[in-house]
C-alpha cells in the first residue's frame, strides 16, 4: 500500500476495495511429491516427475530444500533447514525457481545467513530489493575488460610487490594462524578512505564453517574501524548444515554481482574455501555421488572455478553490457558498465603443503597467490608474506604510476636479499658491498612489517618505498625502522607532497622533500 | 530377489513404484480431499469428479481429511497433483499481492 500514516477510518473500506478489485483468485494446480526418506540433511522425494535440477522445493511447514539429484523414480534434495522438522510422508511443493537471495542497499552493515536472512538481531532488512540468483553463469569474454584499476589493500608488502586490481582473483594461502584473515580484514578496513571520498568498494565477507565467536569478533572489529557501513557479512558457521556452508560463497558472489552489474566496485572475501570443499564433499557423499581423490566429488574443481569466474571487471560500453549473458530479470533496466567484483579466496594448507589437491586446484584458477609462511610469522615478520613465491598475474597494471616507479624493483631486490642472506650465514667476514646490501635488505624487510588494522594510504606507501629505493635509512639502526616510519608519516601528513603522491604523481621536488624529511628524522633518531 | 541382489535400501522405492503400477493397471486413482469441516462422502465424491478430469472413468479411492487450518474451501490431491482451492492459500496470495 502506498498511502501515508494519516488514513482516516472512513477511507479504509475505499482503499481496500480499490486494492482488491483487480485481483483474481482461483484454484492453484501444482505438482507435489511425498517424502520417502529423510536423514542427515538429505531428503528423498517420490513424485515430482517434472522437477528440475537445482529447483527449490517447499514443505508444508515452510522448510526449503534444493534438488541435487534427479533419479528415475525419485529426486534427492538437500534441506536448507533442520532435518527434524521433516517426516516421511510429508508433502513437498515445487516452487519452479532456483535459489535466490534478496539483495538490497540496506544489507550493508548487516550480518546475514546464506539465504539473506538477518541473524544480527537488528530486525528485517527493509527497502527495495532485487532477487539475485545464487547460481549464475559468469560474464562472457565479450563483456569483460582487462583489470586496470588498483584495489589498495593498505599493506605495503602487497601493494608494492603483489598488487591486486579491481576484478582480479588473488588467493591468500597459508597454514593455520598465519594471518590470512588479517590480510582480508585489513583490506576491507582500507576501503574506508575510498568510501569517504566518493570511490566506494563495497565489501562482502563470507565466513564459512567458522566459530561464531570468531565471526562476532570480526564484526566488532569492522564496526570499531568504521568498515561495517560498507560491508555485508554472510555467515554459515560451524554449527550450520553442510548445505548452508556450501551455498554461502555463492550467496556472497550474488551480492557482489548486484554491485558489479550496477556499475560499482565490490570486493568479496571467501574465508575459507577449504571448508566449503569439505562441506560439498559431505553433501556429495550423502547424495551417494561417486567420490574421487581424497573422497572429494569429481566436480570439486568446477565448484571453485564457477564461483571464482564470477569475479570480473566489466566493460564500460553501456550498449553492450545490457546484453550480458544470464542477466537476471530483476536487474534488467538497472545494468551499468564499468563495475567490478574482486575476489580474495582463502585456502588453508596443512604443514605448508601447497601441492595438495584443493590448494593446487584453486591456485590454477586464480590470478595469483599470496603465500603466508609460518616461520616468517614466528620471526615477527607480519604480514608473513613469502614474497619469493607470491605472485600477482595482473602486476603493474594494477598500480598507480608513482607506485609503479618506486616499487618496480622491490620484488627482485627482496628475492636477491633472501638468497644473499642464506649464503651469508656460512661466511665469516663480508665485503662492504655485501654488508651494505644485507643491511638494506634487512631494513626493507622491517619496512614491510605492519601492525594489524593499521593500513597505510597509497601516498604514505609510496613515500616509504621511496626511502627504501634511495637507501634513506642507511644511517639508522634496524631497531629504529618502526620509529623512522612513524616519524616520516607524521611529518608528511597534510603536506602537498603526500597529496600529490596520493594522486599517483611523483616529481623531483616531491623526491627532494621526502629526502629532506628523511634526513631530519635520521638526525633525530641518531641523538 | 531384492536381498539376493543387495538392493535392500531401495525397498521403500520399490514398494511405492509397485503400488503405482498396480493402481495404473487396475484403473484406480487415489484422491485425498481435505476440508476445514467434515463433509458428506457423496459431496466429497462430487467435488473430486468435478475438480479434475483425471477421475473420469476411474475407480476413485477417496480419503477424507479435516484440517481447520485451511479455514474454508478444500484441497484435492490426486496422485502427485494438488488442487488447492482453500481459503488459507487465497489469503496468503492476497498477502503477497498487497
Amino acid at each position: 500500500m502506498s498511502r501515508t500514516d494519516s488514513i482516516k477510518p472512513e477511507e479504509i473500506s475505499e482503499i481496500l476495495l480499490s486494492e482488491l478489485q483487480d485481483i483474481k483468485l482461483s484454484s492453484k494446480y501444482e505438482e507435489v511429491g511425498t517424502v520417502l526418506q529423510v536423514g542427515d540433511g538429505v531428503v528423498q522425494i517420490y513424485g515430482l516427475d517434472h522437477a528440475e535440477s537445482q529447483e527449490v522445493l517447499m514443505f508444508d511447514n515452510g522448510t526449503k530444500a534444493v534438488i541435487m539429484n534427479l533419479e528415475e523414480d525419485y529426486v534427492s534434495a538437500i534441506l536448507l533447514g533442520p532435518t527434524d522438522l521433516v517426516e516421511e510422508g510429508d508433502t513437498v511443493h515445487r516452487t519452479k525457481r532456483t535459489p535466490c537471495i534478496a539483495v538490497s542497499e540496506k544489507m550493508l552493515g548487516r550480518v546475514i545467513n546464506s539465504f539473506g536472512e538477518p541473524i544480527d538481531g537488528h530486525g528485517p532488512i527493509e527497502g527495495e530489493s532485487v532477487m539475485m540468483p545464487v547460481e549464475r553463469k559468469a560474464p562472457g569474454v565479450i563483456f569483460r575488460q582487462p583489470v586496470k584499476e588498483p584495489l589498495q589493500t593498505g599493506l605495503i608488502a602487497i601493494d608494492s610487490m603483489i598488487p591486486i586490481g579491481r576484478g582480479q582473483r588473488e588467493l591468500i594461502i597459508g597454514d593455520r594462524q598465519t594471518g590470512k584473515t588479517a590480510i582480508a580484514i585489513d583490506t576491507i578496513i582500507n576501503q574506508r578512505y575510498g568510501f569517504e571520498h566518493g570511490d566506494p568498494v563495497y565489501c562482502i565477507y563470507v565466513a564459512i564453517g567458522q566459530k561464531a565467536s570468531t565471526v562476532a569478533s570480526i564484526v566488532e572489529t569492522l564496526r570499531q574501524k568504521g568498515a561495517l557501513e560498507y560491508t555485508v557479512v554472510v555467515t554459515a558457521g560451524a554449527a550450520d548444515s553442510a548445505a548452508m556452508q556450501y551455498f554461502a560463497p555463492f550467496s556472497g558472489a550474488a551480492i557482489g554481482e548486484y554491485f558489479r552489474d550496477t556499475g560499482r566496485h565490490a570486493l568479496v572475501v571467501y574465508d575459507d574455501l577449504s571448508k566449503q570443499a569439505v562441506a560439498y564433499r559431505e553433501v556429495s557423499l550423502l547424495l551417494r555421488r561417486p567420490s574421487g581423490r581424497e573422497a572429494y566429488p569429481g566436480d570439486i574443481f568446477y565448484l571453485h572455478s564457477r564461483l571464482l569466474e564470477r569475479a570480473a571487471k566489466l566493460i564500460d560500453q553501456q550498449e553492450l553490457i545490457v546484453h550480458m549473458n544470464d542477466l537476471p530479470e530483476s536487474l534488467k533496466g538497472k545494468v551499468k558498465g564499468g563495475g567490478s567484483l574482486t575476489a580474495l579466496p582463502i585456502i588453508e594448507t596443512q604443514a605448508g603443503d601447497v601441492a595438495a589437491y584443493i590448494p593446487t586446484n584453486v591456485i590454477s584458477i586464480t590470478d595469483g597467490q599470496i603465500f603466508l609462511d609460518t616461520n616468517l610469522f614466528n620471526q615477527g615478520n607480519r604480514p608473513a608474506i613469502n614474497v619469493g613465491i607470491s605472485v600477482s598475474r595482473v602486476g603493474g597494471n594494477a598500480q598507480i604510476p608513482a607506485m609503479k616507479k618506486v616499487a618496480g624493483s622491490a620484488k627482485i631486490n627482496q628475492a636477491q636479499y633472501s638468497e644473499l642472506e642464506s649464503f651469508s650465514r656460512f661466511s665469516g667476514d663480508l665485503d662492504p658491498v655485501t654488508a651494505r646490501t644485507l643491511d638494506t635488505g634487512r631494513k626493507n624487510t622491517k619496512l614491510m612489517v605492519q601492525p594489524q588494522y593499521s593500513p597505510y594510504k597509497v601516498g604514505e606507501q609510496i613515500a616509504l618505498l621511496y626511502c627504501s629505493m634511495h637507501s634513506l635509512m642507511s644511517n639508522i639502526k634496524i631497531t629504529q625502522v618502526p620509529a623512522f616510519i612513524n616519524k616520516m608519516l607524521e611529518r608528511l601528513a597534510g603536506t602537498e607532497a603526500i597529496a600529490s603522491l596520493q594522486k599517483g604523481l611523483i616529481t623531483d621536488e616531491i623526491g627532494k622533500s621526502i629526502e629532506t624529511i628523511a634526513a631530519d628524522v635520521t638526525a633525530e633518531l641518531s641523538k | 530377489m531384492v536381498i539376493r541382489r543387495k538392493r535392500e535400501k531401495y525397498i521403500s522405492f520399490i514398494l511405492y513404484s509397485y503400488v503405482e503400477q498396480y493402481k495404473k493397471r487396475n484403473n484406480i486413482i487415489d484422491v485425498i480431499i481435505t476440508t476445514a469441516h467434515p463433509i458428506e462422502e457423496a459431496t466429497a465424491y462430487r467435488i473430486a469428479e468435478f475438480s479434475s478430469p483425471e477421475t473420469t472413468g476411474k475407480k476413485v479411492q477417496l480419503t477424507q481429511l479435516v484440517n481447520p487450518a485451511i479455514i474454508g474451501g478444500y484441497t484435492l490431491r490426486i496422485n502427485n497433483i494438488l488442487i488447492d482451492a482453500s481459503l488459507s492459500r487465497q489469503i496468503d496470495d492476497l498477502k503477497q499481492i498487497l
